[in-house]
């Protein structure tokens, strides 16, 4: 099934297509960068629970989340302590939309959780056990991205 | 002309944004807004909206459970599910506890209005017959 179903394919897909809807901003993929967040950044993660069990990790550069979070909100910064529900929902919608087509590709019906903002220790426990998809680079005109998809198909 | 009322359940900012955006320039007003389905049906009590426009996953209890509690307390209360995750199952969900509409994150403008405009008439059509 997972050859069939190529999920960082997938993901690729409706990263960069609903990143263009929300925000206008273009993400291009390139191969690995070099020095990837110089202006620090931010690690968020959305798991899902069920036959489809991912774990979707987003690291971005600060430049570029600001960039994203301003696009959603129509050209200016939304007040600082709502910036990252701005990002946790930008999560949201692309991993949901991801599930979704899973789901109907597989007749099963995984959920998703809350998007949270962790650091890489926290994010060890969820990793065990997952086929490991190839890693996503990003660049926007301000930053880079990075996604690591984990995932079992049952 | 009184506008028709929207409560807004939803944990993103961002959801509330546009939809009070897009809905307040074209006959609606949102009258409150809940972060939680706990917060939700708590305010619902307080405000009884004409329609409330209610997200699936949030923290604590999730849309659909709020549906639920909600059509317990007030059977007649016209809620619209919205959702990041839009699959057929999901769909199922919504219509096996009695609801009929889904709108997908992120949504066609235009499909959201259209579907408010439909459950404002199917409330005023259950209202006159009652």
């Amino acid at each position: 099934m997972t050859d069939v179903l190529n999920i960082t394919s997938l993901f690729d897909k409706v990263l960069t297509g609903v990143t263009c809807v929300l925000t206008n901003i273009s993400l291009k993929r390139i191969e690995l960068p070099g020095k990837r967040f110089p202006n620090g950044g931010y690690r968020i993660s959305v798991h899902t629970m069920g036959n489809f069990d991912a774990y979707f990790v987003c690291e971005i550069d600060r430049l570029l989340y600001e960039d994203i979070i301003a696009g959603m909100h129509g050209g200016t910064s939304p007040r600082q302590e709502e910036k990252m529900l701005y990002m946790f929902e930008y999560m949201n919608i692309i991993c949901g939309r991801v599930v979704s087509i899973v789901n109907n590709m597989t007749g099963n019906a995984s959920k998703l959780s809350v998007p949270v903002s962790r650091s890489d220790k926290e994010d060890r426990s969820r990793i065990q056990g997952k086929e490991i998809g190839q890693p996503l680079y990003y660049r926007a005109e301000t930053g880079y991205m990075q996604i690591e998809i984990y995932y079992t198909l049952h | 002309m009184e506008k028709t009322t929207i409560m807004v359940v939803d944990d993103s900012p961002f959801a509330l944004k546009q939809i009070r955006d897009l809905v307040e320039d074209n006959g609606y007003e949102v009258v409150g807004y809940a972060k939680s389905g706990e917060d939700g049906i708590k305010l619902y009590q307080e405000i009884h909206p004409d329609i409330v426009i209610l997200d699936i996953i949030m923290p604590g209890i999730d849309g659909l459970e709020t549906a639920e509690m909600l059509m317990r307390e007030d059977p007649k209360a016209t809620i619209l599910m919205l959702s990041s995750l839009c699959d057929t199952g999901t769909l199922d969900e919504i219509r096996g506890i009695g609801l009929k509409y889904l709108i997908p994150k992120p949504w066609d403008d235009e499909v959201l209005l259209a579907t408010l405009e439909l459950l404002k008439k199917q409330k005023n059509e259950t209202e006159r017959n009652d």
